[in-house]
């Protein structure tokens, strides 16, 4: 089907254009509101700002069309492949892509605000900048979980997504906005996250092994039973996180701000807590050997029944601490 | 005439002095944290934004640190005071040193009146505080609270507070992006602000990478930073969007590039 057979019929209000063939077509700027092209042919199609508001692209083939700037807000895309898709600021928002392939896609400014990518495939895909706001991507039973390995995120606005179990491992997420993000069981192993607000956000049993969350804020952030072994988290914001059972084993902490952290049960053994401040964090029952708490500042922080055996702690703050035997430190 | 000279000579060799001190901080690769520490040290100001203190001048920074701290003793008392306030306590020990190393010279040559005259009149000296209005004002509460939380935030403009157009930034872009880009395509707002930054942008135009080398955050900034009066921004929005090929979602988006930029104004 050629292109003006598609307007023209669309025009004269056929609607179902399921299973078209479309590739290549120009539709540049076209008005195809609420159209059915389930299972077309949409291959290098160029729809650059086409109003495809509320649209049915189900299975349909989209790989490396031209998308930039449409407006495919509440469309219908499950199982579509759009490998290669250029979505450069497109508006996405309430867009269902469950179970789309979306792999090596340029979805950098796109506004994907409330979307369901649910199951889908983004492996390389440049994200930077995208609102990803309030979206969903959590693993759900029975489909593979969204994968974004080596996807680039940078200051992508995720606040409120959810996120759990999704596998993010090798992500780029500098300056990005994880505020309020559910994070459970996510695999964020190896992945970039320098310079992210991540206030109030859940990482409960998260892989951030190796990451890099340097200069991060992760104030109040849930991160009990978290595996943050060889994480780097220096110079970073954790005020009043809940680290309880979570893994910071060779975990670098240096100059973090830990106020008011409840570390209870952590392992930071071989951690490096060097001037790290840690007043009126609760450490109980936390690993700390070989721990180094050079200079760190345990002003009342709790320290019973903590394990320290060779723990450094060279000029340590401990006033009004209570020491692993429940005595005030003297 | 040779007395004067000499006094002449003698004013520029002072005043090539007290430079050589200035950019030796100026240069110093711990700079961002050298100024902040001046302006907290004499304040109790924090600011958030490092092209904010990128922007202050290191010459007026030291010319209110001295005249805040007339005694060497003082001054060191009162950094070492304030670092134990913040959480980056290292970085900032070393920015101290650096102050007091630079600076510790300076109040030598002021002892033996090798200070140009004007430097330390207080007359002379605006008043860094100005500032006050667009920085986070830290009070005794705030640091009692929260101690650590200073530093951390650098870098993270989500919790700075507002400021004025001469200030140069904007702050949290993510909302400002997220209510741009509500109802319009942000493509639409990008072309807009690329043309009015750059040049005349066609989506005909086989060639994009003009277009991705820039993210839509660095193009907001861009625009706020070069029109400083919300007039300026409006004439030149509207009149660009008359020249593209979509004017009239062109125009739609100067509007709502307009609205939400309007506060910061």
């Amino acid at each position: 089907m050629s292109a003006e057979k598609l307007i023209k019929d669309y025009a004269s209000g056929r609607r179902d254009f399921a299973s078209s063939s479309l590739s290549n077509a120009n539709l540049f700027n076209s008005d195809l509101i609420g159209i059915n092209l389930s299972k077309a042919d949409l291959r290098r199609a160029n729809l650059v700002f086409a109003y495809l508001n509320k649209v049915t692209f189900n299975h349909a083939n989209l790989a490396a069309a031209k998308m930039g700037g449409a407006i495919l807000n509440q469309a219908i895309m499950m199982n579509a492949n759009l490998t290669e898709v250029d979505l450069h600021g497109a508006m996405m928002q309430r867009a269902n892509l469950f179970g789309a392939n979306l792999s090596l896609a340029n979805l950098m400014d796109a506004n994907l605000s409330e979307a369901d990518l649910r199951s889908v495939n983004l492996r390389g895909a440049n994200m930077r900048c995208a609102i990803l706001s309030a979206a969903l991507m959590r693993e759900e039973r029975g489909y593979p979980p969204t994968t974004m390995h080596g996807a680039n995120l940078r200051k992508a606005d995720l606040r409120g997504a959810n996120l759990s179990g999704a596998d993010l491992s090798g992500v780029d997420l500098q300056g990005a906005n994880l505020s309020d993000a559910t994070l459970s069981r996510v695999n964020l192993q190896g992945a970039n996250l320098s310079g992210v607000m991540a206030r109030g956000a859940i990482f409960t049993e998260a892989n951030l092994n190796r990451a890099n969350l340097t200069e991060s804020n992760f104030k109040n952030a849930n991160m009990i039973k978290a595996d943050l072994t060889n994480a780097n988290i220096s110079l970073s914001n954790l005020f009043g996180a809940n680290l309880s059972k979570a893994n910071l084993s060779m975990a670098n902490l240096s100059c973090s701000s830990l106020i008011q952290a409840v570390l209870t049960g952590s392992d930071l053994s071989r951690s490096q807590l060097d001037n790290a401040n840690l007043s009126q964090a609760s450490l109980v029952e936390a690993y700390l050997v070989r721990a180094n708490l050079d200079r760190a500042d345990l002003t009342n922080a709790v320290l019973t029944r903590a394990e320290m055996t060779g723990t450094s702690m060279v000029g340590t703050i401990l006033t009004g601490a209570t020491m692993p035997d429940g005595k005030a430190h003297r | 005439m040779t007395l004067s000279i000499a006094a002449s000579n003698k004013n520029m060799e002072d005043s090539n002095l007290l430079e050589e001190v200035i950019d030796s901080l100026e240069q110093d690769s711990n700079v961002l944290r050298i100024k902040r520490l001046i302006l907290f040290t004499c304040h109790n100001i924090w600011s958030n934004d490092g092209n904010e203190i990128k922007s202050l001048s290191m010459h007026q920074l030291i010319r209110e640190l001295m005249l805040a701290f007339p005694d060497l003793k003082l001054l060191k008392q009162k950094l070492s005071n304030h670092i134990k306030q913040l959480s980056k306590q290292s970085e900032y020990l070393l920015a101290a040193d650096s102050i007091i190393d630079s600076i510790g010279f300076l109040y030598t040559l002021r002892d033996e009146g090798k200070l140009p005259k004007q430097f330390l009149e207080i007359i002379a000296a605006q008043k860094i505080a100005d500032i006050s209005t667009e920085t986070t004002e830290i009070d005794a509460y705030q640091i009692d609270v929260e101690p650590s939380q200073l530093e951390i935030y650098e870098g993270n403009a989500q919790d700075t507070i507002p400021h004025k157009h001469n200030l140069k930034y904007l702050t949290n872009l993510f909302d400002l992006r997220a209510d741009i880009c509500r109802n319009i395509s942000p493509l639409h707002v990008k072309i807009l602000l690329f043309s009015s930054l750059h040049y005349s942008f066609s989506p005909q135009e086989r060639d994009w990478s003009a277009l991705y080398a820039y993210d839509i955050d660095d193009l907001i900034q861009a625009i706020f930073v070069a029109h400083p009066t919300l007039e300026e921004l409006q004439r030149k929005l509207a009149s660009v969007s008359e020249t593209l090929d979509q004017p009239e979602e062109a125009k739609r988006a100067a509007q709502e590039i307009v609205q939400v930029l309007r506060p910061f104004y």
